[in-house]
């Protein structure tokens, strides 16, 4: 009864056509036009040349694709395993039920709807050398030896990128999470209360089970923007000094629209989208996976 | 929901994909008519009206070139009444995307502002750009070599309005109060450089990050040392950047960066935060594009008076002289090729880049592509200043990452910023130059 | 919830304490950059690059509100703005949420296949699609109008918010839809009765997640949309940047101007997740 109810084929469709002609529209197809791209050599004016995989061949044998390519995925890395166990943290801490709850959900979120130009704003002048506050505040707790020219130093310039993107989105993924556990029915808890299970036990065997499909969404999330990330990178540093903080994203901007070469930036394109769709696939088998283990 | 509205909307989506795959495999639609949408009677007499699509950069009230621009436009409406133009400005570096997106998607509006040399490259050879009948009358009027950087192969495609060079600003008070001696020998900018630096004041401002800023200093100091000829031929690709004149110039620039020129931090430092400490009197030296002079000058500026143009010394062992200067007329309008109203976009280009000239010197912001008859008691002196340090100069040489196209333009400006930081020798950075000429 | 946890624990505890102590510093940290963009908008280019850069403004300059609103044209770019976003939020709830309800609930072959399909929509650079897209809209004639705009937010919404929305919605019990059919309910009213009114809080984070992605988009606001009717904020505010010369006191107004609408929405929305609390959610 149930089956023949959700397996109605004229609503499936129903439920479904809208989603799918605006995404074949404006996602597949773009998607087909930049592999169609990514096989030509081509300025972005006029007539491309078809060259095959030439583009692709030559993004492995581009030492500074490469230096991208692996800065984008530590910082994917990071994000899944310094920033989401973060939010986690806030999450279950605010959703278990604290003074002023409501007030430090809002609070927690300010850096996410802040423009990345203030924001990256605000940490070049907290990375200055000359004024910078990170710098002064070594110096006042005896660790002037320490104090650095942070974004131009090419040791330090990918940390110090890196960290305020982390930041930002910490109260993204617990904006997320939050509300995943404000959607588990309260039933589960008052049973987990009155078996006396202290709130860190009920957070590892209850809550944090039950929220796996948020997670899930969270974790994917975290990837996929890690491995596009453009924008606070471009303002903090350009990918520099001498690529130094160089992601895909921003290496594949000014191969675009800088350097004209819509066809090898197009390749770097595809490669974004075949690595960020296989992660994401990967990452719901592993929590289905995990799922189906239980 | 009407579901075979929607059907239809889906059908209309999926038929536009695979009119744009089709149209990117048969290459660039050249006969595509989308520049305006406005009317076009034909047999009407001159008198017909028309649009003219104009996009253009000048739109901040912070911009000092935005009223003179207003101004242009508007009176050039007055004038012609039945040309309506519609302008559509944006900031610069976005404007660079969207114009490219723009020639790419055939939908360039009838003119446009951009910049001669490498930018505009692609879309000459596009064949997105009409190519101009340029009148020995127009020829006169304007300044010598303004055409230089709008010409391909031979042929004119854009008018320039604004001269623009490089040179070297010296805080004058600076120097007074610390004894130090105007610069005009190689030896004496180092002193200088070492002076202030010994009294713990940073010599010269410069934003490592935006590494245009590090290639104002290094162009003109490989004009010092190759002159201008030399710096031209081997950029155009006709000659080599392992000639020892290049060497020269790297190892006298990382001598400069030796001696402490520049802050420590300067690496990963923007434009915007290195320029302030020059522009509130804290540096003494920098060296940037005759727009410096406009800012210096204004009505709001604290080094207002304090503010001197020179010319860069010459550098032991160089071909050039502090004759030459680095610059030229870049900026530029260009017409599309796609245009429904070419005639009326040419008439309106010519208008536009004369009167631009004119009115941008007028209110301070710029030097003048075009000869121009103005009474100078009333200009911002700085800027005057510059006109008269450049009155008898003998040639002006592009800036490397105007002449270079797209991906050459990154290698230098890349190479550079390492040379600055210390990570490639002076000879490494030549030797990644000459990567420019393939391999 | 709250009121079961906060009795079991009642009391003056180190660890308490050090928790709200913690929670403290957080929130410090979190509240920074706004009063920092607020004391940034009142402060001209010497003070913020070095003069001062983090203090409050020696001198308020409120004449950067009024020089960002009259040049930026705000309030026109404002009103683009709000229609541009709002559409893109009603849309992306409505097609997602249906969307999301066949792919989680619904039975066919195609189900597992879609999932991971629509996933694809996550994975595509936005910069690399500018050019792809802007061809499309140009092909559909759309360029120039407020559905230049809306149509790609809402594509590069969707699959973002039908993945918020899986989530929520694969932890409703199954029974739900079983008594629903026992009683006779088509897969309609199902959909509408029952399972709508229990996205409310999913709703919400979408509408939170959309509504910055479309007010704070840039790039293709700037090249799709070349007549100053359909322009939005974020274009606006970037205009006041100038080719060689930036005020930046006037852009941290308009970016102050740009953030209080986004502040008033989340807090609404935020609310409204909570909420979900007091009716009980899911009433399994």
């Amino acid at each position: 009864m149930v089956d023949r109810v959700l397996g109605n084929k004229k609503a499936i469709v129903f439920f479904l056509f809208p989603a799918l002609v605006v995404f074949i529209g404006l996602i597949i197809i773009p998607i087909a036009m930049s592999t169609y791209y990514s096989l030509q050599e081509w300025s972005g004016f006029g007539k491309g040349t078809f060259i095959g995989l030439q583009n692709y061949k030559g993004l492995l044998s581009d030492p500074i694709f490469v230096k991208a390519a692996v800065n984008s995925l530590i910082l994917a890395f990071a994000s899944v395993f310094i920033q989401l166990p973060i939010s986690l943290l806030l999450a279950l801490t605010l959703a278990k039920g604290v003074k002023f709850e409501k007030s430090l959900v809002t609070i927690y979120f300010i850096p996410v709807i802040i423009s990345t130009v203030v924001i990256g704003q605000l940490w070049m002048k907290i990375y200055n050398p000359d004024y910078g506050i990170l710098n002064l505040l070594l110096k006042a707790i005896g660790l002037g030896s320490f104090a650095s020219e942070w974004l131009g130093d090419p040791k330090r310039a990918l940390a110090a990128t890196f960290i305020p993107i982390i930041w930002q989105y910490i109260g993204y993924h617990m904006l997320l999470m939050y509300a995943g556990i404000k959607s588990i029915s309260t039933d589960v808890f008052e049973a987990a209360v009155i078996d006396g299970s202290s709130w860190w036990n009920t957070s590892m065997k209850i809550t944090i089970p039950m929220l796996k499909p948020v997670l899930n969404v969270s974790v994917i999330f975290a990837v996929t923007g890690a491995l596009k990330v453009f924008d606070l990178v471009y303002v903090l540093t350009g990918g520099g000094p001498a690529h130094a903080s160089e992601v895909i994203g921003t290496y594949m901007v000014s191969t675009i629209f800088k350097g004209n070469q819509y066809g090898y930036g197009s390749a770097m394109a595809v490669f974004v989208i075949l690595e960020c769709f296989a992660l994401s696939i990967l990452v719901s088998l592993l929590f289905r996976e995990k799922e189906e283990a239980k | 929901m009407n579901k075979m509205s929607v059907a239809k909307r889906g059908a209309a989506f999926i038929l536009a994909g695979a009119l744009t795959v089709g149209m990117v495999a048969c290459g660039k639609n050249t006969t595509g008519n989308n520049a305006t949408g406005t009317t076009n009677n034909a047999g009407a007499s001159s008198a017909k009206n028309v649009e003219l699509k104009f996009s253009h950069i000048w739109g901040s009230a912070a911009d000092p070139f935005t009223p003179a621009a207003k101004k242009v436009i508007d009176d050039y409406q007055n004038a012609n009444p039945n040309v309506k133009i519609k302008v559509d400005t944006n900031e610069n570096e976005a404007y660079k995307t969207k114009i490219k997106a723009m020639a790419a998607a055939n939908e360039l509006p009838d003119i446009f502002s951009t910049w001669g040399g490498g930018f505009s490259e692609p879309f000459v050879k596009s064949n997105s750009v009409v190519a101009l009948d340029v009148t020995e009358d127009m020829k006169n009027k304007l300044v010598n070599g303004a055409l230089t950087n709008v010409t391909y192969d031979g042929k004119v495609y854009g008018l320039p309005f604004f001269l623009s060079c490089g040179a070297l600003f010296i805080n004058t008070e600076l120097f007074d109060k610390n004894n130090v001696k105007v610069p005009t020998t190689w030896e004496e900018l180092l002193t200088a450089v070492k002076t202030f630096k010994s009294k713990g004041i940073t010599p010269m401002a410069v934003s490592g990050k935006d590494k245009w800023t590090i290639a104002m200093y290094f162009d003109v100091m490989a004009l010092r040392a190759a002159g201008p000829e030399k710096v031209t031929k081997t950029l155009t690709k006709k000659g080599s950047f392992k000639d020892p004149e290049f060497l020269n110039a790297a190892n006298r620039f990382k001598e400069l960066i030796d001696a402490g020129a520049f802050s420590k931090g300067a690496a990963g430092v923007s434009n915007d935060e290195a320029e302030v400490p020059f522009f509130e009197g804290k540096i003494p030296m920098m060296f940037k594009g005759s727009w410096t002079a406009g800012k210096a000058g204004s009505k709001d500026s604290k080094v207002a008076g304090k503010i001197k143009a020179i010319s860069f010394p010459s550098i032991p062992g160089g071909l050039g002289n502090p004759k030459q200067f680095t610059g030229g007329a870049v900026d530029a309008v260009m017409v599309s090729a796609n245009s429904k109203n070419k005639e009326e976009a040419l008439k309106f280009q010519k208008y536009f880049a004369e009167n631009m000239s004119r009115e941008s010197y007028l209110s301070g912001a710029s030097m003048p592509a075009w000869k121009t008859d103005v009474d100078t008691s009333k200009l911002n002196p700085s800027l005057v200043d510059v006109v008269n340090l450049t009155k008898d100069a003998e040639s002006f040489t592009i800036w490397w990452d105007t002449l270079l196209a797209g991906k050459d333009t990154e290698t230098y400006l890349n190479s550079l910023q390492e040379l600055f930081m210390g990570s490639k020798t002076p000879q490494q950075f030549v030797d990644s130059l000459q990567t420019i000429y393939g391999k | 919830m709250s009121d079961i946890v906060q009795d079991r624990s009642s009391g003056f505890s180190i660890s308490k304490t050090l928790m709200y102590a913690v929670l403290f510093i957080v929130a410090v940290i979190q509240l920074f950059p706004l009063y920092w963009m607020f004391s940034f908008s009142l402060k001209d280019n010497s003070e913020i690059f070095g003069g001062n850069p983090i203090g409050l403004p020696s001198k308020w300059l409120w004449s950067n509100y009024s020089s960002a609103l009259l040049q930026g044209n705000v309030g026109k770019y404002f009103m683009n703005s709000v229609i541009v976003t709002a559409a893109t939020i009603i849309l992306t709830s409505i097609i997602a949420v249906m969307a999301s309800y066949a792919l989680t609930r619904m039975v066919f072959k195609l189900r597992k296949p879609l999932n991971s399909f629509f996933v694809l929509g996550l994975t595509v650079p936005l910069h690399s699609a500018l050019l792809p897209i802007f061809i499309m809209l140009r092909n559909l004639k759309m360029v120039n109008s407020y559905w230049a705009l809306i149509v790609p937010y809402t594509a590069f919404a969707i699959p973002m918010a039908l993945l918020i929305f899986s989530g929520f919605m694969s932890s409703i019990p199954r029974e739900m839809e079983e008594a629903a059919c026992i009683d006779g309910c088509s897969i309609y009213k199902i959909f509408f009765s029952i399972i709508l009114p229990l996205m409310k809080p999913a709703i919400a984070t979408v509408t939170i997640f959309t509504f910055l992605q479309a007010w704070n988009e840039l790039m293709y606001a700037v090249v799709f949309i070349s007549d100053a009717k359909y322009k939005t904020l974020t274009v606006g505010i970037q205009s006041l940047a100038g080719q060689y010369t930036t005020e930046w006191g006037p852009i941290g107004a308009g970016l102050m101007v740009a953030t209080i609408p986004t502040l008033i929405i989340y807090s609404i929305m935020s609310k409204k997740v909570q909420d979900s609390l007091v009716v009980g959610a899911v009433k399994g």
